[in-house]
C-alpha cells in the first residue's frame, strides 16, 4: 500500500496504462481530456458558425456546408461534450465522495469510457465518407431519412446515427454503473439524502438517463432501420414526423437537466465551500432536484407547441413547462442565500459558478417566456431559441469550468496560477454575453438559415467577435492548467477552507484504493477504520476467484485489475459501426451470421484453453464448420460466391471484421475472472438484500423496458395516426400467422420454466440436471426461432410481404425482430453458460447467482413477448 | 382547468378587442419582458451584492491558498453553521428556510399570473377568429425549397396575396420534409408537416411586401427558403384573383421593391 501502489496495473507514465485501466479515476481523467477535445473541435464549428453570420448570406460556406456544421457543432456538444465532461468528474469524485472504493463495475466503466470515444471517432469517421449528417442536432423527421438525405451525405449520415447508438450504449452501461454503485456501495452510515450533492446530482441525473436515453436509442434503432433495412417509419406521411419529434423530445428534454444537474451539484459544493456556509435550505434544495427530475418527462410537447396538438394538452404542457422553473428558482434562491453571512472568497471556482448562477438566471427566464404558448409561436426556430438554451446549457459548462478549477488541484495534487484563472473567467463571462446576448436583440433571425435582415448585421457581428473573445479565453486556461502540472504549487490535501466532502480528506491526488482505511460515518463523520478489519470481505485462506490465485494479497481485494477487454470490444463496435454505414440492405443479415459461427467456434476454442479441454468444447468447434459452411450455401444461392463478396464492397467485409471480433472479444471479456469484492460493510438502502450484479441486471433490463415501451408506443401511435382499421387491411400480406405466434408463446414460456428448473438444480450443485434443463431451455429458444424463421419466411418471400410494403410490414418486422434479436442474444448467453456448466461453474448457492441473472434477462424477454404477441397477431 | 365559464366570458370580452396577432404577441412579449427584467435585475443585483457584502480576504502568503478555517474566530458562536470537513451534511442547517420559502412563494404568484394571463390570450388565438364564416383561407404547402398557395376556389400561387383588414386562415402542410411557414411581422406561424395539416391566422392591416421563411431545417436549399407575402389593398386584392396572371403586383401597386 505505498503511495505509488498502482495495485495490478502498469505505472501511469505507460501507454499500456491507459488503455487497460479499470480504475475510476484513470477513467475520469480519459473523459475529461476526450471531452475537452470535443469541446475544441465543436467549438471550432460553432466559430466557423459565427464567421458565417458575419454578415447575411453567408461567408464561407455554403447550403450543404452550413447545415453540417450547425448538426455536428450541436450533436457534438450535447451528446459528446457537456454530459462526458460532467461524467469525468462523476467518474472521478462520486466514489471519493460517497466511499466506495470504485464503481461497482470497474470494467463495465472502462467499456463505457472506451464506447465513448469509439462513438466519437465513428462520428469523426463520417465527415470522410462525403459529408456528415446535415438534419440538426434535433434530426427531425423525415429529413433524417434516406430518400431526403443529400445523396453525398448518406454513408456519413448513418455513421453519425450509429456513433450515436454507441454513445447511447455507453451512458446505458455508465448509467446502470453508478445506480448500482450509489445503492450499495456507500460508506457505512451515510444514508442516500447525506450524500454530497455532487454526488447527488449525479444520482439523478443517472435515473434521467437511464430511461430517457433508451427512447433516444428505440428512435435511433428505428431510423437505422429505416437507413438500413429500408422501413418506412419515419417517411410515412402524417405520423412519420411526429412520431420522430414525440420520440426524440421525450428524450430531449430531460436531456436539457441530464446536462445541467452534475453542474448543478457542482454550483452547490462550491458555492458551499467559497461562502463557508452550509448550503440553505438544503433538504428543499434536493427535493426540488427530485422533482425536476420527475416532471422533466413531462414537459417534451412544448417543443411541438406549432404542431396541432390540441388546446388542453398544449394547455397542460404550457403549466408543467412553465411550473418546472419554480423548483429551479427556488435552487438558485438557495446558492445565493448561502452566500449571506458567509465567508466568501472570489476564487477562480467561485468566480465561474458565480458567473454560471448569472448567466442561468438570464437563461431560465428566457425559459419562462418560451413555456407561454403564443410567444412560443414567435419564438419557434428563431435565434430567441438558440440564445436561450445556450445560456441555460452554457451555464452548464460554465460552473464545470469552475469545477475543473476547484477540482484541479485534487486531481494533480498542483495548484493552478490564481490570477490567470482569474484573467480567464473575466475573458470567457465578458466574451460569453457578448456572443449570445445580442442573439436576443436579433432574436428575429430564423435559426440555422445565414439570411437574415440587414438591420441585424451589427449585432450578429458584436455576437461573432464574442465568440473569439469567447473561445480565446479557454487558451489561457489550456495553457495554465497545462504549466502548472510542472511549476504549480504543491496544493496540500485540503487547500480550500470550509470544504465538506470526502474527497478532500484524502491526499492529492489520491491513492489508487482511494482510501488509507475503511471509511464510515457510523460516528457522524468520516472516519476511516483500520483497513486490516473492516476491509476482511474475503475471508482467509479462500482463493481468490481471480485468476486462480490461492493467497489473498491486500491488492486483490481491491477491483484495480487491469484489462484489454472492454478496449477491444469498444473496437469491435468501431469497426462494426463503420462497416454498417455503407452497407447495402441486401449484404446487412450475413456479417452477422457469419459472426454467430465464430462465436460458436471461438466458444470451443477460448473455453478450451481457460476451463480445459473437455467434450462440450470440442463440440462447439466441430458444429462451427457446418454452421459457416450452411451460411455460406444460403449466401452463395442468395447473391452467388464469389460475385456477392464483390458487390458486397469494403463496407461488407469490414462488418464481417467488425462482428466476428465482436464475437471473439466478448468471449474473451466474459471468460475473463474479474473479481471485485462487494463491500460488506456498506449502506445499502433500499437494496440491501440484492447482491450489486443482480442490481445491476434489473436496472439494465428498467432501461430496456422503455426501449421496447418506446417501440410498442411508436406502433400504437402510428395505427392511430394512420387509421386503426386501414393500417390492418391496408397491409398486402395473405395469411394473418396467429397460430404459429401462440405456438411460441406457449415454447417462450416453457423455456422461462426450465430455466427456473435449471436454477434449481444449480444451487443443489446437480450439474447433470441443471446443465440438462439449460440445454432444454436453449432448445426451446431455438425452437422458437425456427417457427419465427418459417412464419418470416412465408411472409417475406412467400407472400412478398417486406420491410417496406407498407407501414404495417415495417412496424410488424422491426418490433419483432428487435425482440427476436434479443432471443438470439439469450442464445448465445446460453451457449456460453452450457460450455462452462459442462466443466463445472455455476454450481452452488453462491455460484449459481450467474444463472438467476440470465434467467431474469430471459423472464423478460419473456414478458416482452406477452405484449407483442396480442399487439400484432392479434389486433 | 380553470373553470369554463370563466374561459368562455374572458375569450368573449377579448374578442370584442379584434386584436391582431401582432397586438396579442406584443402585449403578451411586453408583460414578459417588463416582468423578466425586473426579476432579472433585482436578482442578480442581489446575487452581486450578497457576493460583495460577505466578501473576506483570501490571505494568499506563501504557500497558502485560501483563508484559514480559524482565522475569524473571535470566540462567539457562529451565526450560521460551517461546513466542516467529513461531516454528515444533513441535520444543524439553521436559518434561511424562511426566507427561501418566501422568495418561492413570489415566485410562485409572478409565475401562476402569468400562466393565467398567457392562457386568456391563448384562448383567443387559439379561437375566435380562426372560426370566423367570412375569413380567407388558404392551403400552404411547403416544398424543398419553397411555398406554394391554394385559395378555396383552386387558384394556385407561389405568392401569397391577401387583402388587407381581413382575418386570413391558413392550412399548412408539406409535399417532403418538415418545414415551418412563418412571417416574422404578421406573427404568424405553423409548423408544415407532411400528411398533417395545422392550423394559424393572421390580419394584417397594412399593404406591403413581406417575406414567408422556413423556420425549420429542411435541407440544402433552407437559408434560402424564401416566398414573398402582399399584403393589397381589397380593391387590388380582387383584380390580381380575378385576373393573377395579367396583374403584375409590383408594378401596379407601388408596394414591393424593397
Amino acid at each position: 500500500m505505498g503511495e505509488h501502489a498502482d495495485g495490478h496495473l502498469p505505472p501511469k507514465s505507460t501507454v499500456k496504462r491507459w488503455l487497460v485501466t479499470t480504475n475510476h479515476k484513470d477513467i475520469g481523467i480519459l473523459y475529461l481530456i476526450t471531452s475537452v477535445f470535443v469541446l475544441i473541435f465543436a467549438g471550432i464549428l460553432g466559430l466557423l458558425i459565427r464567421v458565417q453570420m458575419w454578415s447575411s448570406g453567408g461567408l464561407i460556406l455554403d447550403g450543404l456546408g452550413y447545415n453540417q456544421v450547425v448538426s455536428a457543432h450541436g450533436l457534438l456538444m450535447v451528446f459528446w461534450f457537456i454530459s462526458p465532461f460532467g461524467f469525468a468528474f462523476a467518474n472521478y469524485f462520486v466514489p471519493l465522495q460517497i466511499g466506495a472504493d470504485d464503481l461497482a463495475f470497474p470494467r463495465l466503466n472502462a467499456m463505457s469510457y472506451w464506447l465513448y470515444l469509439a462513438s466519437i471517432l465513428l462520428f469523426f469517421t463520417s465527415f470522410f465518407q462525403g459529408a456528415t449528417f446535415t438534419g440538426g442536432w434535433t434530426m427531425y423527421a423525415p429529413l433524417n431519412v434516406p430518400a431526403f438525405i443529400p445523396p453525398v451525405a448518406e454513408v456519413g449520415s448513418l455513421s453519425a446515427i450509429l456513433g450515436l447508438i454507441l454513445f447511447t450504449t455507453s451512458v446505458t452501461l455508465g448509467g446502470v454503473n453508478f445506480l448500482t454503485t450509489m445503492y450499495r456501495m456507500r460508506a457505512e452510515g451515510l444514508r442516500v439524502r447525506d450524500i454530497p450533492l455532487f454526488s447527488l446530482s449525479v444520482l439523478l441525473t443517472v435515473w434521467m438517463m437511464l430511461f430517457a436515453f433508451a427512447a433516444l436509442l428505440a428512435a435511433l434503432i428505428v431510423l437505422s432501420s429505416d437507413h438500413l433495412l429500408g422501413t418506412t417509419y419515419f417517411s410515412t406521411e402524417g405520423s412519420g414526423a411526429l412520431l420522430w419529434t414525440h420520440l426524440f423530445w421525450f428524450f430531449g428534454h430531460p436531456e436539457v437537466y441530464i446536462v445541467f444537474f452534475p453542474a448543478l451539484g457542482a454550483m452547490a459544493e462550491i458555492v458551499q465551500t467559497f461562502s463557508g456556509r452550509r448550503l440553505v435550505g438544503r433538504k428543499w434544495f434536493v427535493i426540488a432536484m427530485g422533482l425536476v427530475a420527475v416532471q422533466s418527462f413531462i414537459v417534451w410537447m412544448h417543443h411541438m407547441f406549432l404542431t396541432a396538438i390540441n388546446l388542453p394538452i398544449k394547455s397542460i404542457f404550457m403549466v408543467t413547462t412553465i411550473g418546472i422553473s419554480l423548483p429551479f428558482d427556488l435552487m438558485v434562491f438557495a446558492l445565493i442565500y448561502t452566500m449571506i453571512k458567509g465567508r466568501v472568497r472570489w476564487k477562480t471556482p467561485f468566480l465561474f459558478v458565480l458567473g454560471a448562477i448569472i448567466i442561468f438566471i438570464v437563461g431560465g427566464i428566457t425559459g419562462v417566456f418560451l413555456g407561454a404558448i403564443i410567444l412560443d409561436y414567435s419564438f419557434r426556430g428563431t435565434y430567441w431559441v438558440v440564445a436561450h438554451f445556450h445560456y441555460a446549457m452554457a451555464s452548464a459548462a460554465v460552473a464545470l469550468v469552475g469545477a475543473v478549477y476547484y477540482w484541479y488541484p485534487k486531481m494533480t495534487g498542483k495548484m493552478y496560477n490564481e490570477f490567470l484563472g482569474k484573467v480567464h473567467f473575466v475573458a470567457a463571462f465578458v466574451g460569453f454575453n457578448l456572443l449570445y446576448f445580442p442573439l436576443f436583440v436579433v432574436w428575429d433571425t430564423p435559426r440555422r438559415v445565414f439570411q437574415y435582415s440587414e438591420a441585424f448585421t451589427i449585432w450578429h457581428r458584436v455576437a461573432s467577435v464574442g465568440a473569439f473573445i469567447f473561445a480565446a479565453s479557454f487558451l489561457v486556461m489550456v495553457y495554465n492548467l497545462g504549466k502548472s502540472l510542472y511549476t504549480g504549487d504543491e496544493a496540500g490535501d485540503n487547500p480550500w477552507a470550509y470544504t465538506a466532502s470526502g474527497e478532500w480528506a484524502v491526499s492529492s491526488p489520491p491513492p489508487l484504493e482511494n482510501f488509507p482505511g475503511k471509511p464510515s460515518y457510523t460516528t457522524g463523520e468520516l472516519t476511516f477504520e483500520d483497513s486490516g478489519v473492516a476491509d476482511g470481505g474475503v475471508a482467509e485462506g479462500e482463493p481468490a476467484p481471480d485468476g486462480g490465485a490461492a493467497t489473498v494479497t491486500e491488492h486483490e481485494q481491491h477491483a484495480d485489475h487491469a484489462s484489454w477487454w472492454p478496449m477491444l470490444v469498444s473496437l469491435s463496435a468501431l469497426i462494426t459501426g463503420l462497416g454498417l454505414s455503407g452497407l447495402e440492405t441486401d449484404y446487412f443479415i450475413w456479417p452477422f451470421l457469419f459472426a454467430i459461427a465464430v462465436f460458436v467456434g471461438y466458444l470451443g476454442v477460448e473455453g478450451g484453453r481457460r476451463d480445459g479441454f473437455s467434450p462440450i468444447h470440442g463440440l462447439y468447434i466441430a458444429a462451427s464448420f457446418p454452421i459457416l459452411a450452411a451460411f455460406g450455401l444460403v449466401f452463395h444461392l442468395h447473391h452467388g460466391i464469389p460475385a456477392g463478396l464483390f458487390e458486397g464492397g469494403k463496407y461488407f467485409f469490414i462488418t464481417i471484421i467488425g462482428a466476428s471480433l465482436g464475437s471473439m472479444t466478448l468471449i474473451s471479456l466474459g471468460w475473463e475472472s474479474f473479481y471485485v469484492p462487494e463491500p460488506e460493510l456498506a449502506e445499502q438502502w433500499p437494496f440491501g438484500e440484492v447482491e450489486n450484479t443482480k442490481l445491476g441486471m434489473w436496472m439494465f433490463l428498467g432501461s430496456d423496458i422503455i426501449v421496447f415501451g418506446a417501440f410498442i408506443g411508436s406502433f400504437i401511435f402510428t395505427r392511430f395516426v394512420y387509421g386503426w382499421q386501414p393500417y390492418f387491411h391496408d397491409a398486402a400480406y395473405v395469411h394473418k400467422p396467429t397460430w404459429p405466434g401462440l405456438l411460441n408463446t406457449y415454447i417462450l414460456l416453457a423455456s422461462s420454466f426450465t430455466i427456473v428448473l435449471a436454477l434449481v438444480y444449480a444451487k443443489r450443485s446437480e450439474k447433470w440436471k441443471a446443465l440438462g434443463f439449460t440445454s432444454l431451455t436453449f432448445i426451446g429458444a431455438s425452437a422458437f426461432l425456427v417457427n419465427k424463421g418459417i412464419e418470416w419466411v412465408d411472409l417475406y418471400f412467400h407472400q412478398g410481404w417486406t420491410f417496406n410494403s407498407d407501414i404495417m410490414g415495417s412496424t410488424y418486422y422491426l418490433t419483432t425482430g428487435l425482440h427476436a434479436a434479443h432471443v438470439v442474444v439469450g442464445m448465445l448467453i446460453l451457449l456460453f453458460l452450457i460450455a462452462r456448466m459442462f466443466t463445472g461453474a455455476y454450481m452452488g448457492e453462491e455460484e449459481s447467482q450467474t444463472i438467476e441473472y440470465f434467467g431474469l434477462y430471459w423472464h423478460f424477454v419473456d414478458i416482452v413477448w406477452l405484449f407483442l404477441f396480442p399487439l400484432f397477431y392479434i389486433l | 382547468m380553470l373553470g369554463i365559464g370563466f374561459n368562455t366570458y374572458l375569450s368573449a370580452v377579448i374578442a370584442q378587442a379584434s386584436r391582431t396577432q401582432v397586438d396579442v404577441f406584443g402585449s403578451l412579449y411586453l408583460v414578459f419582458l417588463i416582468l423578466g427584467t425586473t426579476v432579472g435585475i433585482v436578482v442578480i443585483s442581489y446575487t452581486l451584492i450578497s457576493a460583495y457584502k460577505y466578501r473576506v480576504d483570501g490571505a494568499s502568503e506563501e504557500g497558502e491558498h485560501d483563508i484559514e478555517v480559524g482565522q475569524f474566530d473571535d470566540g462567539k458562536e457562529d451565526e450560521v453553521a460551517r461546513p466542516e470537513l467529513g461531516e454528515i451534511p444533513t441535520g444543524k442547517g439553521k436559518g434561511g428556510g424562511k426566507k427561501l420559502a418566501l422568495s418561492f412563494g413570489m415566485s410562485a404568484i409572478i409565475v401562476l399570473s402569468l400562466v393565467i394571463y398567457a392562457y386568456t390570450l391563448l384562448l383567443y388565438v387559439e379561437g375566435a377568429p380562426q372560426e370566423q364564416e367570412d375569413a380567407l383561407e388558404v392551403d400552404v404547402t411547403g416544398f424543398q425549397f419553397g411555398w406554394e398557395y391554394e385559395y378555396q376556389d383552386g387558384q394556385t400561387a407561389n405568392a401569397l396575396v391577401v387583402p388587407k383588414g381581413e382575418v386570413v386562415v391558413l392550412n399548412v402542410t408539406s409535399d417532403d420534409v418538415f418545414h415551418n411557414w412563418g412571417v416574422p411581422e404578421l406573427r404568424a406561424k405553423a409548423d408544415a408537416i407532411p400528411g398533417q395539416y395545422t392550423t394559424t391566422w393572421f390580419q394584417a392591416n397594412e399593404t406591403g411586401k413581406y417575406t414567408a421563411v422556413c423556420y425549420e431545417l429542411c435541407g440544402t436549399g433552407h437559408s434560402s427558403m424564401n416566398g414573398p407575402v402582399y399584403v393589397l389593398e381589397p380593391d387590388d386584392y380582387e383584380e390580381w384573383r380575378e385576373n393573377p396572371e395579367e396583374f403584375d403586383i409590383e408594378e401596379e401597386t407601388d408596394i414591393g421593391g424593397s
